[in-house]
């Protein structure tokens, strides 16, 4: 039966119809976000913590490697948020979150901004939006599972 | 779709019949064909979920189906 299914699928006209919409799908997670933004604010504050004058060969060192360990999580965070802001928000999150696209775009603006300064108020700043954008996410994920609930008691 | 379908299933889908609620649908979004289980049935739209909830994008997402966009519903998996 199966082989003989399988001829006729040769012989009818077959198409490829996908089960999912994107892939990987629904995988989504504001935490490396969070955890690439609190780096950034963590290398800021160990830079400016390193001796201004007298700097040895290991102080030099230290320096270079923070830099470069901001500027890979700057990078890093802006790539997470535009993942976020791409992919897993949709049309419909606008009525929940009205400001949305300012929140990224600002957001994704204090990364370059973090790459470009050694800034502690611009660290902060970022630790701050990529929060208030973890919220956010919570927030369109509960709503989310609520919907489902709802349509489950219904067709129960 | 997993469990039910993993890549590369092959499935037949009868056109001529209206899909049930709790059957596997082909519908067509966007110029693609997706296949997703009927919910529900309102007002002749359907609401779609795939049948690995936690990782699906469905109805939950892109909202309810158009009667004219359904295609058929599966009959048998190769």
């Amino acid at each position: 039966m199966r082989q003989l299914l399988s001829i006729f699928t040769r012989i009818l006209p077959t198409q490829i119809a996908y089960a999912h919409c994107d892939v990987p799908c629904g995988i989504y997670d504001p935490k490396p976000a969070q955890i690439a933004a609190a780096t950034v604010l963590k290398m800021v504050q160990k830079i400016n913590d390193l001796p201004k004058e007298n700097l040895t060969v290991g102080d030099r060192n230290s320096f270079v490697r923070m830099v470069l360990i901001k500027e890979e999580h700057a990078r890093k965070c802006k790539e997470e948020l535009l993942i976020l802001w791409t992919d897993y928000f949709k049309p419909e999150h606008i009525s929940l979150f009205p400001n949305l696209h300012e929140i990224f775009w600002k957001a994704a603006k204090l990364c370059s901004k973090n790459k470009q300064e050694v800034s502690l108020e611009g660290a902060q700043e970022l630790v701050k939006a990529v929060d208030e954008i973890a919220s956010m996410f919570a927030k369109a994920a509960s709503n989310a599972i609520k919907t489902e609930a709802a349509l489950n008691k219904k067709s129960s | 779709m997993i469990p039910f379908l993993n890549p590369r299933d092959e499935v037949i889908v009868w056109k001529h019949s209206k899909p049930k609620i709790g059957d596997a649908t082909v519908f067509k979004k966007n110029n693609k064909f997706y296949i997703k289980r009927v919910k529900k049935i309102e007002n002749g739209k359907y609401f779609v979920l795939g049948d690995n909830e936690k990782e699906s994008i469905d109805s939950r997402k892109f909202g309810w189906i158009d009667k004219k966009d359904i295609i058929g519903k599966v009959i048998y998996k190769i």
